[in-house]
């Protein structure tokens, strides 16, 4: 029994001392737990700034942010997206992201490469913003997987618009000059088509000139024979003369020096004379011609010569490019203020992409009989710029390629506040005054063939050939009229007209610039060099004549 | 769901085996491993023949005693332990640690390797509290090991036992916490019982509360050749502590208990929301087979007091806690568990419970 107490005893003792044990134990894991615990809100604090700047990360970031889960539908999105694109986060976040993408194709695609695990690096795309616009931007994305399961997009939206649209307005400058750059090559090759058309055409009646005047020199040449090449130098030369009168018309034109001289018109003499004109040509090619007139006459303000030009050139261009027994058709209408003559033909046409271009300077219509019927491609550009002098339009017309073409020239019915017809030089009577005249010029032809027209009106000339030579004709001459071509070798007309003014004798003389620059500047540089009159070469006998038997000749 | 009915672990060993243990002397023999095993699949067939939904291996292989299974065989381990003195006048004496360190010898899922090879339903696993093993460190210490030391081991193994037991799949873990009421008994102070709790409840504090409903606390007043070592303390004043354990089912001797409606009435008092009761409802040291009516009736007066959501039903006590115990033949335990299996279904049925 002893024993047992002693046992028991034992047992008491070791419970009571494994009951402070567990206490200590009990202690020291409440305090690890204490320690564990406070580690574990020291890391919950440390989790929690760091959300919070993840979150200010987000939120903030220069890029727009944004998840989608796998349904499609915008989860988060950050304050630079919803800014970028002008939502609120209630008007985004939710919705579908499709809604937002311009191009569904761009956004069924992204979805489907980022569902199938592709990481996306620069997708280009458009976004609709709120206000309807559209917002260029570059998307890189990829999906967060947990398990295999989609969680959802990680997407970086980068605004590239500004960048966009500076590449669109270099496309279109490229565009531009690429554009300008054709039409300069055009023009440029036009000049080249035209200046080889121009030497042909210049050239053209060399030919027939040389051998008729061989022909009139010819020692056993008869009077018909001389009186025949007389006709065909005369006939030649007038037709040089009418390339070189379009060519400074339009030169006048393209300088804005071109003028009308505006008179009352009838519009049936303007046609008359210009049938007349095209006549030979619609005759020799046996063509049918018809006119129709407005029954009664119309009378407007207009350049009849400058028209008739026109429509004569509108009438040869219409027989020239028609087949033989080809129809033309001339129609005048006058109505509700407005002349409308409209020349059409059943030629070979215009093509489509040609019409624009066709009163352009140079133009021509690309066809193997374009050099065959001859023509320096002026013509429509010259008509062009007379007519709207007159303050009406032209417009060509053509079904395309041999289905004939159609003119119409449209001009204001305006009546001339005074209905006396304007005095022209040729009308002006031409007293015969015998004049002292002195010429120089470094062109021998020129110069001579001048004196000898001069002289056969019985003006006395005497020619020099430079600078040095007329100062001293001056003096022993003492001429009345000087005509000094300007560009003469060593002492040019400038200089010339200087000295002669420095002389006392020198005043009273009529000093007159002979020169193919015809500027406004050329002239203002003759007058300051003391030159009295400005001709412009080639010099019109009449021109000259009547400048020559002015009373005073200053 | 129908009430729960679960048993609490060993089942009387068949005598071959016992007797084989005899004459081999070591319980740990090699040559005897073909007869723990033929004993084990014979349990768990006739378990699984009873009907209970949820079975154990009948410790058939927990060599001499539930309570030192898991240091049996150490080094530095003395059988000149505590004595623990029972009704009938036996005794059973405790191991005793005589140096450093302490080391489970073995961990009870190593059982359930070979049990759920063979089994069909359910298994649960029943493994020693820290509180029965704390007993092990003697009064006059041990140099150079701290009891602290000793305790912080021991709840160590504890843990890495019960954890090995779950991950392996047991469907719950029980901890057979017999000496609770002992502790009562030797210590009318409270002081032991509390310390206990305070042991086994940190050692418990290491799982999570998911864990938790897989672990269970088991004490009964220590049934051992039909009879008990504290059955004559007050069950009712041992409750209040027992449901202090943070743990989400306890197993309670009720069938032997002489008053069973003032421990009723006590664990109406103290049962937790979150904690399951499963009340013994066949007494394994009463030579009696209850009736699956009797069972039934059980039951029924249990859940006048015990919500049916947080009741179960159980054994007592396991039918042969120490190897060598023949006082309740195998077939006897079978024949109380199948009343307890058929008696549970009757009442869940007289309930309503489907």
């Amino acid at each position: 029994m002893g024993s047992e107490e002693g046992e028991e005893a034992r047992l008491r003792s070791v419970i009571s001392e494994n009951a402070k044990s567990i206490q200590r134990v009990r202690q020291n894991a409440e305090r690890e737990l204490i320690a564990a615990k406070e580690a574990l809100e020291r890391k919950a604090q440390e989790l929690q700034r760091s959300e919070e700047l993840l979150a200010d990360f987000f939120e903030n970031a220069a890029i727009g942010l944004h998840w989608v889960g796998p349904d499609g539908i915008i989860l988060r999105a950050n304050q630079t997206e919803l800014n970028l694109l002008g939502y609120s986060s209630a008007e985004y976040v939710g919705r579908h992201i499709a809604e937002f993408h311009a191009d569904q194709p761009v956004i069924e695609d992204i979805l489907s490469r980022l569902s199938c695990g592709e990481c996306l690096q620069g997708y280009e795309a458009r976004l609709r913003c709120k206000d309807g616009s559209i917002k260029h931007v570059v998307i890189s994305s990829n999906v967060l997987w947990e398990n295999g399961k989609f969680i959802h997009t990680r997407c970086f939206t980068r605004d590239i618009t500004d960048r966009k649209h500076a590449e669109q307005a270099l496309r279109e400058e490229i565009a531009s000059r690429e554009r300008a750059e054709t039409a300069l090559r055009e023009a440029d090759r036009r000049k080249d088509e035209f200046l080889a058309t121009l030497a042909h055409e210049l050239r053209n009646p060399l030919a027939p000139i040389r051998q008729a005047a061989r022909i009139s020199n010819a020692a056993n040449a008869t009077e018909a024979q001389k009186r025949w090449s007389h006709d065909v130098i005369s006939r030649q030369v007038q037709h040089m003369a009418l390339l070189l009168d379009d060519l400074l018309d339009v030169s006048r034109i393209t300088r804005g020096t071109l003028e009308l001289r505006l008179q009352s018109t009838e519009l049936a003499a303007v046609i008359d004379a210009a049938v007349e004109t095209a006549r030979p040509l619609l005759d020799a090619k046996r063509h049918s011609f018809t006119l129709q007139m407005p029954p009664e006459p119309v009378h407007f303000a207009a350049d009849p010569l400058r028209l008739a030009q026109v429509l004569s050139n509108l009438l040869t261009n219409a027989a020239k490019y028609t087949d033989p027994e080809g129809q033309i058709r001339l129609r005048a209408a006058c109505a509700a203020g407005e002349i409308t003559i409209a020349v059409s033909d059943t030629g070979i046409g215009i093509p489509p992409e040609e019409l624009p271009k066709v009163f352009t300077m140079f133009a021509q219509v690309s066809s193997s009989r374009d050099h065959a019927e001859g023509g320096l491609g002026i013509g429509l550009a010259l008509a062009k710029g007379i007519i709207t002098l007159h303050g009406g339009e032209i417009e060509a017309r053509s079904a395309g390629r041999d289905r004939g073409s159609e003119f119409i020239v449209r001009l204001p019915l305006r009546a001339m506040r005074s209905h006396s017809p304007a005095q022209t030089t040729d009308e002006r009577s031409v007293n015969p005054v015998k004049r002292r005249i002195l010429i120089a010029d470094d062109n021998r032809d020129a110069a001579l063939s001048l004196a000898a027209l001069l002289r056969m009106d019985g003006h006395e000339v005497t020619v020099v050939h430079d600078g040095h030579e007329a100062l001293q004709a001056f003096s022993q001459v003492q001429p009345e009229v000087a005509l000094l071509d300007i560009g003469m070798p060593e002492l040019d007309g400038y200089q010339v007209a200087r000295h002669v003014r420095q002389d006392p004798l020198g005043q009273a003389v009529t000093l007159v610039a002979v020169t193919g620059w015809g500027q406004d500047s050329d002239k203002a540089r003759a007058f300051a060099a003391g030159f009295n009159h400005h001709l412009t070469k080639p010099i019109e006998p009449e021109q000259l004549s009547t400048l020559l038997s002015a009373e005073s000749l200053c | 769901m129908p009430i729960p009915t679960e048993p609490i672990g060993s089942i009387p060993r068949p005598l071959k085996l016992l007797a084989a243990i005899d004459a081999c002397g070591d319980g740990m023999d090699p040559t005897l491993d073909s007869l723990y095993e033929e004993a084990t699949r014979d349990t768990l067939e006739q378990l699984e023949a009873t009907g209970s939904p949820v079975i154990t291996d009948g410790e058939q292989r927990k060599y001499h005693n539930f309570w030192t299974y898991s240091v049996h065989g150490l080094k530095n381990i003395s059988p000149d332990g505590f004595k623990i003195p029972f009704a009938a006048g036996h005794t059973r004496r405790m191991l005793r640690l005589t140096a450093e360190p302490f080391r489970y010898k073995r961990y009870a899922d190593q059982y359930l390797d070979f049990a759920l090879r063979y089994a069909h339903v359910p298994l649960k696993q029943a493994v020693i509290s820290p509180s029965a093993l704390s007993l092990m460190y003697p009064a006059e210490g041990i140099a150079g090991y701290s009891r602290e030391q000793f305790i912080e081991d021991l709840l160590r193994e504890h843990e890495t036992e019960v954890r090995r037991c779950l991950q392996k799949g047991a469907y719950k873990v029980q901890i057979d916490f017999t000496e609770g009421r002992l502790a009562a008994k030797v210590d009318p102070s409270g002081m032991l019982l509390s310390s206990f709790i305070d042991l086994n409840n940190l050692a418990l504090s290491r799982f999570s509360a998911a864990d938790r409903q897989r672990i269970g606390v088991h004490t009964c007043p220590g049934g051992d050749w039909d009879s008990t070592h504290s059955a004559d303390i007050d069950y009712a004043g041992l409750l209040p502590s027992l449901f202090e354990l943070n743990v989400g089912n306890l197993y309670l001797a009720l069938a032997g208990e002489t008053d069973r409606l003032t421990v009723l009435r006590a664990i109406r008092r103290y049962l937790r929301p979150d904690q399951r009761v499963f009340v013994g409802v066949v007494a394994p040291i009463d030579p009696h087979i209850e009736t699956p009516e009797e069972v039934r009736d059980r039951v029924l007066e249990a859940a006048q007091y015990i919500p049916i959501g947080q009741l179960g039903t159980t054994d007592d006590c396991g039918f042969s806690p120490f190897c060598d115990d023949t006082s309740t033949t195998r077939e006897t335990a079978f024949a109380k568990i199948r009343a307890r299996v058929l008696g549970t279904a009757l009442a869940a049925e007289t309930l309503g419970v489907p």
